[in-house]
């Protein structure tokens, strides 16, 4: 039996055969960020953060909600600022990555922050038996 | 001492238990109680002008999570563009500074509780927790600056899920459908499977489901 009576419109869309025209035909939205990911990634990389940021690293998926996302993890120095100033450093770095990046409006993905600090990082990647 | 706060005195002392170890249920603990007395917080001043307890406990089950967070990533970029380019006067822009705090903290706060319970493969550290409980300390005392303002109150009020809502949320993301079970299948005609469906004259191929295409077509390359 060849293709035309065995008719799957994946396999079809991927060797070229005819459209599907069983599908719905709802118009699927892709962010931004995940269809251009190289220019999103790009976007990204040339943001200036203060030193004490040691790196910035983003990922894209999906939130609880499944709504396409990025979520940033932030690795701070340790003792990077005084304990009392540390909410308001974090802060000023996200709204920071938000004002210029603007990943909702103009990239599609709503924004996530994690941040943790250099050590806290290293004991991470720590195998659990050590 | 509200409930909203007694949560979130349990969260800080939760975050803090084990400072020096990752003590996974303590940290997990202390993220999803942080989120729910920032959840407490708003659907308890939400619900407090109505008079009757019972109606107030009624009415506070109303409440979701995903609207609340869509309703505060809405106001999160409303007030975001409100600030750019000229951002407004005082004491308007105190109040919308401190509702984006809370609004923005609430959706940030959602997702890390969902991780805290759920996803298992994430690993958490003391600091870092204590740094995700402290947004929503703070964003306490921001709800505690506007609570009684207009602004708030129309926050809380945009916070229950309505018809309306319901309908644009379905619009602005269309689910795919889902694609059919075999509980689906075994509501139709299955002797096709036995027969060979390509060898029914008349057989029209776009009235079965997917699934049983599929499987047609990976039957047909087996050679079964």
């Amino acid at each position: 039996m060849g293709p035309e009576s065995g008719y799957s419109p994946h396999l079809s869309a991927l060797s070229g055969g005819r459209p599907s025209i069983t599908r719905d035909n709802e118009v699927m939205y892709i962010a931004k960020a995940f269809a251009q990911q190289a220019q999103f990634f790009g976007a990204v990389s040339p943001l200036s953060l203060p030193p004490r940021v040691v790196s910035l690293t983003p990922t894209l998926g999906t939130d609880w909600n499944g709504n396409e996302a990025v979520f940033f993890q932030v690795v701070l120095a340790d003792n990077a600022v005084p304990r009392t100033q540390l909410l308001a450093f974090t802060k000023q770095i996200s709204q920071s990555i938000v004002s210029r990046l603007n990943p909702n409006e103009e990239w599609g993905v709503w924004p996530y922050f994690d941040f943790i600090t250099q050590s806290e990082q290293a004991r991470m990647k720590q195998p659990t038996w050590a | 001492m509200a409930y909203a706060d007694d949560l979130l005195r349990y969260a800080r002392q939760m975050a803090e238990q084990y400072p020096n170890e990752a003590h996974q249920p303590s940290l997990r603990r202390a993220l999803s109680s942080a989120y729910y007395a920032l959840f407490h917080l708003l659907i308890c001043d939400a619900v407090a002008n109505c008079a009757d307890p019972g109606f107030r406990a009624a009415l506070a089950r109303m409440f979701d999570h995903g609207p609340m967070k869509n309703v505060c990533e809405n106001s999160v970029e409303r007030i975001k563009n409100l600030f750019h380019p000229n951002p407004p006067g005082e004491p308007e822009r105190t109040i919308q500074y401190h509702l984006h705090n809370v609004a923005d903290t609430f959706s940030q706060a959602q997702q890390n509780r969902n991780d805290a319970d759920y996803n298992l493969l994430k690993e958490w550290q003391p600091d870092q927790v204590s740094l995700l409980v402290e947004p929503i300390e703070d964003a306490f005392k921001s709800w505690y600056v506007i609570r009684d303002d207009q602004a708030a109150q129309d926050f809380l009020i945009s916070m229950p899920p309505t018809r309306e809502k319901k309908q644009a949320d379905r619009g602005a993301s269309p689910k795919q459908k889902p694609r059919p079970t075999l509980a689906d299948l075994h509501e139709r005609d299955l002797s096709c499977f036995h027969t060979g469906v390509h060898k029914i004259p008349g057989f029209d191929a776009d009235r079965l489901p997917d699934a049983l295409r599929d499987l047609q077509l990976h039957r047909s390359r087996r050679g079964t």
